[in-house]
């Protein structure tokens, strides 16, 4: 065989060689790139999944949360006022006809007293006052709500106008505002409270500030304070950011930031700044 | 002596048949007539039936140009693009206006018909990476690739036409020395290729079995 032939027939097999090589990089290359692929959808889909279980339990939190302030007034309100008015007209036979009147007329100023706190309460079922006014309206009546109760002066702002966010982002920045009030009451010991919500195109603020005993956020988190982790992941879970700002004895300011127009191109109604 | 792709063939043919109830409603039902038309070309070649003055090569020549016509009919329903498929089908119709004139007055009709047949190659070559191409960009499909017909049938093409290239580069300039190493060489490709694709063939003729593509429906 001529050197020249065997040189082209070397060169054929070395061509097929490479072009087969070429051929099952093309294949392994689409194999390797739909994998990559699929694993990017199941983890979109698997972030979508939990941010939906994350925001049905905001809201049961949040029903939890009515249930219980329902169940209280119910308790400690209208029923004493109840068994008052029992106990007041029980004892109302033997009374002479002048007294009688000013018992009678006395359990019916507490009895419309308690239809205007049944009617209060109603109000005060705050998911669904949440989806029907929104959430500065909804925050109003909460702290209205606080304000019968606790024995701490507050005060409450609004700056700007009044722009809705969507209906998820209302539902967790007002569950963060019942769990910093939660905590307010229950560990703060403060005599003054300052709720303020800035609103603007760019930029929307709830600011909570108490002059209560303070502490360490870093501490409080270490000694296992589930409730501040539950309220930045939340935040983040809006794309907000929260910082919290407090020292022993220096009071407490949490700030929860959100942009409503980022949040609006890019939330989409389900999830947030995420992959679509 | 029978080469023996052509087993593989007829393989396919049989696969053909069994999942014939499942295809004859979708574009792969033009296999039938084409695996049967390429099992009697195949054995007729062994045969001898096309031999004409110790050569088969005019009937090659038809029946490659019949065979990248089916293809590139197969590839331009294939690929979804308007402009794909606007370029796809000027380049089928260059080609066969290139193999006609290189079939009758270039290389001539009793010659292998080698220039044309690269360029069936490259044009094939190309639309197979353009399907491909667009089913990277189509990644929501939930069926996986392995599972795609029609990415059985153009993985076949791809090998196909990459493998024979270099073969049919040089068949001008080999073939007719009588070079028994390059005869070798030729029934190693030639087998080698073809059942690389009639192996992927019977694969997307299988994937009817649970999977339905709606593509080409």
């Amino acid at each position: 065989m001529l050197q020249e032939d065997k040189d082209v027939i070397i060169f054929i097999i070395a061509g097929t060689a490479i072009l087969l090589l070429l051929g099952i990089f093309i294949i392994s290359f689409l194999f390797f790139y739909q994998k990559k692929q699929n694993s990017y959808i199941k983890e979109k889909n698997q972030l979508k999944n939990n941010f939906r279980q994350e925001l049905l339990k905001t809201q049961l939190e949040v029903h939890e949360h009515t249930l219980n302030h329902v169940s209280h007034e119910i308790h400690d309100n209208i029923g004493q006022v109840l068994a008052f008015i029992k106990l007041n007209l029980g004892s109302i036979k033997d009374l002479p006809q002048a007294e009688k009147q000013v018992r009678i007329d006395e359990s019916r100023d507490l009895v419309s007293h308690v239809i205007t706190d049944l009617r209060d309460l109603s109000k005060s079922l705050s998911y669904e006052t949440l989806v029907t006014k929104g959430l500065a309206e909804t925050i109003r009546m909460e702290i209205n709500r606080i304000n019968r109760a606790a024995n701490f002066s507050l005060e409450f702002n609004i700056t700007g106008q009044v722009l809705p966010l969507s209906q998820q982002r209302e539902l967790v920045v007002f569950r963060i505002f019942q769990e910093c009030m939660q905590n307010i009451i229950k560990h703060s010991e403060a005599n003054q409270l300052k709720i303020t919500l800035q609103y603007s195109t760019e930029l929307f603020n709830l600011i909570i500030e108490d002059d209560g005993i303070g502490f360490c956020p870093d501490d409080a988190i270490e000694q296992g304070g589930a409730g501040l982790e539950n309220m930045k992941s939340r935040a983040k879970l809006i794309d907000a950011t929260i910082s919290i700002t407090s020292s022993s004895g220096k009071g407490c300011t949490i700030k929860v930031s959100l942009n409503p127009s980022q949040m609006q191109v890019s939330f989409d109604g389900l999830y947030p700044s995420g992959p679509d | 002596m029978y080469d023996y792709f052509f087993l593989f063939q007829l393989a396919a043919l049989l696969v053909y048949s069994i999942q014939f109830n499942k295809l004859k409603s979708t574009l792969y039902k033009w296999f039938l007539p084409y695996l049967i038309v390429m099992a009697v070309y195949e054995f007729g070649t062994f045969n001898g039936w096309f031999t004409v003055s110790g050569s088969n090569h005019w009937s090659f020549n038809i029946i490659s140009t019949l065979e990248f016509l089916f293809y590139g009919y197969f590839l331009f329903r294939l690929l979804r693009k308007n402009k794909a498929k606007r370029i796809f089908t000027l380049a089928l119709c260059f080609t066969l206006f290139v193999t006609t004139l290189n079939i009758f007055f270039i290389q001539g009709f009793w010659k292998l018909h080698t220039y044309s047949y690269l360029l069936q190659s490259v044009v094939i070559i190309a639309a197979t990476c353009m399907f491909f191409y667009q089913l990277m960009q189509n990644v929501q499909s939930k069926i996986p690739l392995f599972r795609n017909p029609d990415f059985w049938l153009c993985t076949g093409l791809l090998f196909y036409y990459l493998g024979s290239f270099m073969f049919f580069a040089s068949f001008s300039h080999m073939a007719y020395k009588g070079n028994p190493n390059y005869t070798m060489l030729y029934q190693v490709i030639y087998n080698f290729y073809n059942i690389i694709l009639y192996v992927c063939l019977i694969n997307s003729f299988l994937c009817f079995r649970k999977t339905k593509m709606l593509s080409y429906l």
